[in-house]
């Protein structure tokens, strides 16, 4: 779980991996596997943790998965940033190439992990408010393991 | 889904009208620079949007809870509309936490505000076309 907290970011590659990922391109260095592997950890954690009722744990979990799939998602694509709103506008950007109907895919996940972190912090939600956010932000982090082909993402 | 009547299409009309208030009126105080009472009342607009499109199918949630049970059956009816009408939703509790808390930053308000302005406009614009002519 200490490799969600590692700076991502390395500029030696970050010129190279941004041609690489405008062609499509994604290759995970060992690194980002082992990150991967302890994002999707991570997330076996948080389900059992909110299973017995311990919802400010799995939300704070949560959020920090999400927080960390962003940063590998930004680290794949050689940004130079982890400055999440920059990075998902980003990915919002990218997308929206592709999908002219869905306006802010990323950023949009971003805030439903930002409820979960306010909750975590502060305890605000209800048990009904969380729920969805606990139920669609896992399969949003394995989707995105999956088309990051990371290890373990099957 | 529950009948819809003629009395729930008058509470669907009157909801979206509500909801398109608030959201004016929220926007005023935006305008004003009261973030706070904005934030408050932004919320309210979308809560209004999730009463007019339950009422359109009959149904009438009074609680939160509620709502956010049919918000969830009712972005599931809706092709594609699923996550984004779910994340609008969630901008719009995390502004209703920050005119209690006033926690976010300047670009979280910011970004929550787009967030919740695209949750109410897609809610008001699913709602109309189910309407029809």
């Amino acid at each position: 779980m200490t490799l969600l907290k590692c700076h991502l970011y390395n500029p030696a590659s970050a010129a190279i991996r941004s041609i690489w990922a405008k062609q499509g391109v994604v290759m995970l260095t060992a690194t980002e596997n082992m990150v991967a592997a302890d994002i999707l950890d991570s997330l076996d954690v948080a389900g059992r943790e909110y299973a017995a009722g311990n919802h400010r744990e799995s939300s704070r979990i949560l959020w920090e998965a999400t927080r960390a799939t962003f940063e590998l998602m930004a680290s794949t694509r050689g940004m130079n940033t982890s400055d999440l709103l920059e990075i998902t506008n980003a990915l919002d950007e990218e997308h929206n190439r592709k999908d002219v109907h869905r306006k802010r895919s990323y950023s949009g996940k971003l805030m439903s992990a930002g409820l979960l972190r306010d909750h975590a912090e502060m305890g605000v939600l209800e048990d009904y408010q969380m729920e969805l956010p606990h139920k669609y932000l896992p399969a949003f982090i394995r989707r995105q393991m999956r088309e990051l082909d990371a290890d373990g993402a099957d | 889904m529950a009948q819809t009547d003629s009395r729930s299409v008058q509470r669907a009309e009157w909801h979206s009208a509500l909801a398109i208030r608030y959201r004016d009126t929220a926007t005023g105080l935006l305008e004003l620079n009261d973030p706070y009472s904005a934030a408050a009342l932004i919320y309210e607009s979308a809560k209004q949007c999730v009463n007019a499109a339950a009422n359109y199918q009959g149904q009438n949630p009074a609680s939160t809870r509620a709502k956010v049970q049919f918000l969830e059956r009712f972005a599931q009816q809706q092709s594609g509309n699923l996550s984004s009408l779910i994340e609008g939703w969630d901008a719009a509790l995390r502004l209703h936490i920050h005119a209690d808390r006033g926690h976010l930053s300047d670009q979280e308000f910011h970004r929550a505000w787009l967030n919740c302005q695209d949750f109410i406009e897609d809610m008001l614009t699913i709602r109309a076309a189910n309407a029809g002519p």
